[in-house]
């Protein structure tokens, strides 16, 4: 667990976006899981295996004779990796489901890999051609266990990005979940790659490949083969817009935030409020993407419709080479669809991406719709824009609109190479802009870090016991220090009249059923004297001759409470 | 003018759609595992399906599924439990990113620190908003249990901090 992260807030996120990513699925509808465990053997437990999507669109029976299955393995001292085609020649309407079974040799009984995604990758390349798809994979440097003698398998599965656009060849790939190929003869290759020890470790590497043919029936090849009719310049913009989308959904915004213009970046203000806002697009909206063709409808090319970055793309863009592409997220478990229309063209030699982004606007969410793209829970969400309208001195009750802001970042050019992320001491929450009435927007950024657990910071702020000495009285010797306590001791008073000690313990520290905010339990002294000072320290307070009675009182603010709510104090301690 | 009562199949439908979330984060909370929850939540889900008949659609169900998750989980934590000793997490569901899932990985060891109901009283107090009484009717056990296993699981977890 990262230093300083509140597991109950990291919970909260990561359970989010699982509970988004996942649904009721009817069993009547056969829906693969893309990974689930299996039982290896009459009594191992499992390992890895990797289902390919669509397992209701297994392939027909092929009128061409099939040849046996195809196999290849290889191994080195610790792991070996087989390759299994069911056959070698298959019609294009064929599904092709290639095996890949990874098996650990030893020597020892049991070893963790560390890996990608998944610990073996699959690609495909057209023999005598240029076709060719797969590769790339997340590093995420993911933990399996194997047992001696104990395998893995995988099933194939698509990834990557395609290597040329121009041959058409990736969008048919994309367009269906299940390996099918055009006529010609293909090489299906799994590599292994594996580290023992540590990501970075002890590395083994093995590739091997199957061979198949593909061989069309009816001599109408071109039937399913992905014919390229884009334009060199389309196709070109497709992909562009694919890596974006690529980085994007894979959680690698580098690349993505690379692909924009100038004038993008300018009126995002910069990579740190990119990834903060896109981070919320996906979780929001899905990583599933679904890309248009790349259009040069002149209705969708008006500078009316482009919007504030037309004027940008008259004088940065070729015209003859700008396209429209839309990328559409479908929505996660009913959330709200969206389609954004991304400009594409070459400036400067180099092709970008222009976002339909009018400027303020980027990232921005409406209160209180957006909460939970901000992983704010409603009550959590109202105490941020509370304390972002106190922090501004600013009246909610003139607002016309308020709006959830992402990140900042740290300034800088948003324009720069350097990508470095902020360095703080403090967690960005959320930014908070008030629209008056008036028409003047204001803005600030709420920020936790060190402080008094609160609704602000914590769904679940904690309770605090703050005593005396927390607070700020110094007749109580300090003890955290070396070597007198404190790091400059006062000197002790001549004579009696001290107060030593005035401390106590919430037992629970949780809040449940009850929301203190601030989550402070403050210890009060007050001298049962009438006319006496508050209890500050000796030098300012002064002493008395004798005892001097004083009550000692426990201080919060209650927020919320339910019947049954009860802190449990002890040790209370006053001498 | 009252809306007709919905089909049973329509009541399930609704459900399927609105209640995911907090059965799924119950399953999460008691298996501490991505893809268990998701199995622990569809079977939840596929016995109100079978139950959608019987089941009396005016009054919540969410109450019934979190009972029948917790009992899913219950009989799945033999094989979970061995599943997690040889230390092999399954991989997230489907759709999930692999950056989520890593930082799972990480929040799950430090959340192995507690007991299911430990988990659950912390996490779902918190995160789904439930009472004491919530979510001990979900977990079978007293209020004050809950209260109890909450306190006992902030001590592990700042225990575990330090």
């Amino acid at each position: 667990m990262s230093a300083g992260r509140d597991p109950v807030e990291e919970w909260r996120d990561v359970s989010r976006r699982a509970a988004l990513a996942t649904a009721y699925r009817p069993r009547s509808r056969a829906v693969a899981r893309p990974a689930a465990r299996l039982a290896v053997g009459a009594a191992a437990a499992l390992v890895l295996v990797v289902v390919v999507g669509g397992l209701a669109m297994r392939g027909r029976p092929t009128t061409i004779s099939p040849a046996g299955p195809v196999v290849a393995s290889a191994e080195d001292a610790s792991f070996r990796l087989d390759l299994t085609t069911p056959q070698a020649t298959y019609s294009p309407e064929d599904a092709i489901e290639p095996v890949a079974r990874m098996t650990y040799l030893g020597p020892h009984a049991t070893e963790t890999i560390l890996h990608a995604a998944y610990p073996i990758g699959f690609r495909i390349e057209e023999l005598g051609g240029q076709r060719l798809m797969g590769g790339g994979m997340d590093l995420p440097c993911l933990r399996t266990e194997l047992a001696k003698g104990e395998s893995a398998v995988l099933p194939f599965a698509k990834a990557g990005s395609p290597d040329d656009p121009r041959q058409g060849f990736d969008r048919a790939w994309y367009e269906d979940p299940v390996l099918r190929l055009p006529a010609g003869t293909w090489r299906i290759i799994a590599y292994l790659d594996v580290f023992i020890g540590d990501c970075g470790g002890e590395r083994h590497q093995l590739t091997v490949e199957n061979e198949v043919h593909v061989v069309s029936g009816d001599a109408s090849p071109a039937a399913a083969t992905p014919s390229p009719t884009l334009s060199a310049d389309a196709a070109t913009a497709l992909e562009i817009v694919r890596k974006y989308e690529d980085g994007l959904s894979t959680g690698h915004l580098e690349p993505s935030w690379n692909l924009l213009s100038s004038w993008s970046k300018s009126t995002i203000g910069g990579y740190a409020t990119f990834v903060d806002a896109e981070a919320r697009e996906i979780a929001m909206l899905g990583a599933m993407a679904e890309i248009g063709s790349p259009s040069r409808d002149p209705s969708r090319l008006d500078p009316a419709v482009l919007g504030d970055r037309a004027a940008d793309l008259a004088t940065a863009a070729d015209p003859a080479r700008t396209y429209v592409i839309s990328v559409h997220r479908p929505g996660v478990d009913g959330t709200a669809e969206g389609t954004r229309n991304l400009v594409v063209a070459p400036a400067g030699g180099q092709w970008q991406i222009w976002l339909d982004i009018p400027p303020g606007s980027y990232g921005a969410f409406s209160y209180p719709d957006g909460c939970a793209a901000f992983g704010l829970s409603p009550r959590r969400c109202e105490a941020v824009v509370n304390a972002a309208a106190s922090n501004l001195g600013f009246d909610r009750s003139t607002s016309v609109g308020t709006v959830l802001m992402p990140d900042p970042g740290c300034g800088g050019d948003p324009l720069s190479a350097d990508l470095g992320v902020c360095t703080r001491t403090m967690s960005f929450v959320a930014g908070v802009r008030f629209e008056s009435s008036g028409g003047v927007k204001v803005r600030t950024d709420i920020f936790c870090g060190v402080g008094p657990p609160t609704l602000v910071c914590s769904e679940s702020p904690g309770l605090e016991a703050m005593d005396l000495h927390n607070a700020g009285f110094w007749d109580v010797p300090c003890s955290g220090e070396a070597p007198a306590g404190c790091a400059t001791p006062l000197p002790p008073p001549s004579r009696a009249g001290i107060l030593t000690e005035a401390t106590f313990r919430i037992v629970d520290e949780s809040q449940i059923g009850f929301l203190i905010d601030p989550g402070v339990v403050r210890m009060e002294l007050r001298s049962s004297e009438p006319g006496r000072p508050a209890f500050d320290n000796i030098y300012s307070r002064g002493a008395i001759d004798g005892p001097e009675e004083v009550r000692v009182f426990l201080v919060f603010d209650v927020v919320e409470t339910s019947p049954d709510s009860t802190i449990r104090i002890a040790d209370v301690i006053v001498r | 003018m009252t809306a007709p009562d919905p089909s049973p199949d329509a009541a399930f439908q609704r459900a399927a759609e609105e209640l995911w979330t907090p059965v799924y984060r119950l399953a999460l909370a008691m298996t501490n595992d991505l893809a268990e929850a998701d199995d622990v939540a569809q079977e939840a889900f596929v016995r109100l399906w079978g139950q959608r008949s019987s089941i009396d659609w005016s009054e919540p169900v969410l109450g019934w599924l979190l009972v029948t998750a917790r009992r899913v989980a219950l009989d799945r934590f033999r094989r979970l439990a061995r599943a997690l000793r040889l230390g092999s997490p399954s991989p997230g569901p489907a759709g999930l990113d692999a950056a989520t899932i890593e930082r799972f990985v990480d929040l799950r060891t430090e959340l192995a620190l507690l007991t299911p109901a430990e988990r659950t009283a912390i996490l779902l107090s918190a995160v789904e908003g439930w009472s004491a009484d919530e979510i001990g009717a979900a977990l079978g056990i007293s209020p004050g249990a809950v209260r109890a296993a909450a306190s006992r699981g902030r001590a592990k977890l700042a225990g575990e901090g330090r």
